[in-house]
């Protein structure tokens, strides 16, 4: 008790003092807590400007393509028309005939000539008036389930045709979609006058739907004529 | 020299002591007011940014729902710039050989009839036929050479020879095709 009143007596001058300092570092302390608390809502706000940066700039891009008056389901049903997601041969070759029949023209020879780069290749041989030729050739290249030709050979005449008839030999391609969708694209790219030029461009393409067989499947004998 | 008067020693500690305690109060002092100061300036830092943050996530939520509500359009433009870009590059690299061909059939004289004709390459094609004579023969080469269309690069004969069986001209030829030319 002696040994405290002693340290009271000798602290008892300086106590207002050393409160005043007392209060001023636990005030401090608060202030830097406050501090380390300021930082972490600092980087959560930055993280949220981010993001929000990020939204704005999808909003932007989806008013713009909203402004321009862009037809999205048209131009997807399109799209989805001319390059397909998966490759068919069958349906490939029922859309040969079907261009074929519509152009005139009679398909001599169809065949598989392989997979490559530009998808499954076909050689098709067909016959016919030469300005039939000319226009099944032209129905191909603006099909749907994009066909491209590879190489041609024109020839003077057809087996039992006319002398005006004319065969040509031509490689196709068959594309499909080989990417996959990537959402990180800039989608005001569909404002851009190459994707106009597209769309316009596809506009004229014609799609075929492939026909549904109506004849009877299945039969005892497979080999019966 | 001893000092023997211990009273004015004692009074002189006690005025030191006074002192010491007064720079300590107004040092206390100061460092209490920065501290307070220090305080406030936290306090208004971090409830700003506090404030900020919660404007921000409420203009995300916002943002967000109405990104929801167009969320089928910005799939479809998604698909749409995914799918052109492979369509472009795929057009940009066909040829459309009905233009060619096209074309081709109106360059050609009455004379002559082609018997043949095969696209070796997008820039190159072949063409073999017969022609009434070495002057209808000329004019084809002739017209082809001054093509306006920016089809036809230009011609080179390989071949010509007189059939003497039938009295016409037999020729073969390779035509360049100017490159690009046949992209839509």
């Amino acid at each position: 008790m002696k040994g405290l009143s002693k340290v009271t007596t000798f602290i008892k001058p300086y106590s207002l003092g050393l409160v005043l300092v007392a209060v001023g570092l636990i005030i401090l302390l608060a202030g830097g807590g406050l501090l380390l608390s300021w930082q972490t809502e600092q980087t959560a706000l930055d993280s949220v400007k981010a993001q929000v940066a990020v939204l704005e700039e999808k909003k932007a891009a989806l008013d713009r393509l909203v402004a321009a008056k862009i037809p999205l389901g048209t131009y997807e049903a399109t799209i989805n028309g001319v390059l397909v997601d998966e490759p068919s041969v069958p349906v490939v070759m029922d859309q040969v005939q079907q261009i074929a029949s519509e152009s005139n023209v009679v398909v001599s020879a169809l065949q598989f000539a392989g997979s490559g780069t530009s998808g499954t290749r076909l050689q098709v041989s067909v016959g016919g008036a030469y300005t039939n030729v000319l226009a099944f050739l032209n129905r191909l290249e603006t099909a749907g389930r994009l066909l491209t030709v590879s190489s041609l050979r024109v020839s003077a005449g057809v087996a039992g045709g006319s002398n005006s008839d004319v065969t040509a030999t031509l490689e196709l391609g068959n594309h499909s979609f080989s990417g996959q969708v990537s959402p990180q694209v800039d989608i005001t790219k569909l404002i851009t006058p190459e994707y106009t030029h597209l769309f316009q461009v596809l506009a004229g393409y014609k799609i075929y739907q492939a026909r549904s067989g109506s004849g009877v499947v299945g039969k005892p004998n497979p080999f019966e004529k | 020299m001893v000092d023997i008067n211990l009273l004015p020693q004692n009074i002189r500690a006690a005025e030191n002591e006074t002192k010491l305690a007064g720079y300590l109060k107004i040092g206390g002092a100061v460092f209490l007011a920065i501290s307070v100061i220090f305080l406030v300036v936290s306090l208004v830092i971090f409830f700003i940014t506090k404030g900020e943050r919660i404007k921000s996530e409420a203009k995300i939520t916002s943002l967000t729902s109405q990104l929801q509500a167009g969320q089928n359009s910005e799939k479809s433009a998604v698909l749409l710039v995914n799918k052109g870009a492979e369509l472009i590059k795929i057009m940009q690299q066909t040829p459309r050989y009905s233009k060619l061909l096209t074309t081709l059939s109106q360059k050609v004289p009455a004379e002559v009839n082609i018997s043949e004709l095969t696209i070796t390459s997008p820039v190159k094609i072949s063409a073999a036929g017969d022609s009434g004579s070495y002057l209808s023969l000329s004019q084809f080469l002739k017209v082809i050479t001054a093509d306006t269309s920016g089809i036809f690069g230009g011609v080179s004969l390989q071949n010509v020879v007189l059939s003497s069986q039938t009295g016409r001209v037999q020729f073969v030829l390779d035509i360049t095709i100017k490159e690009k030319s046949l992209i839509i």
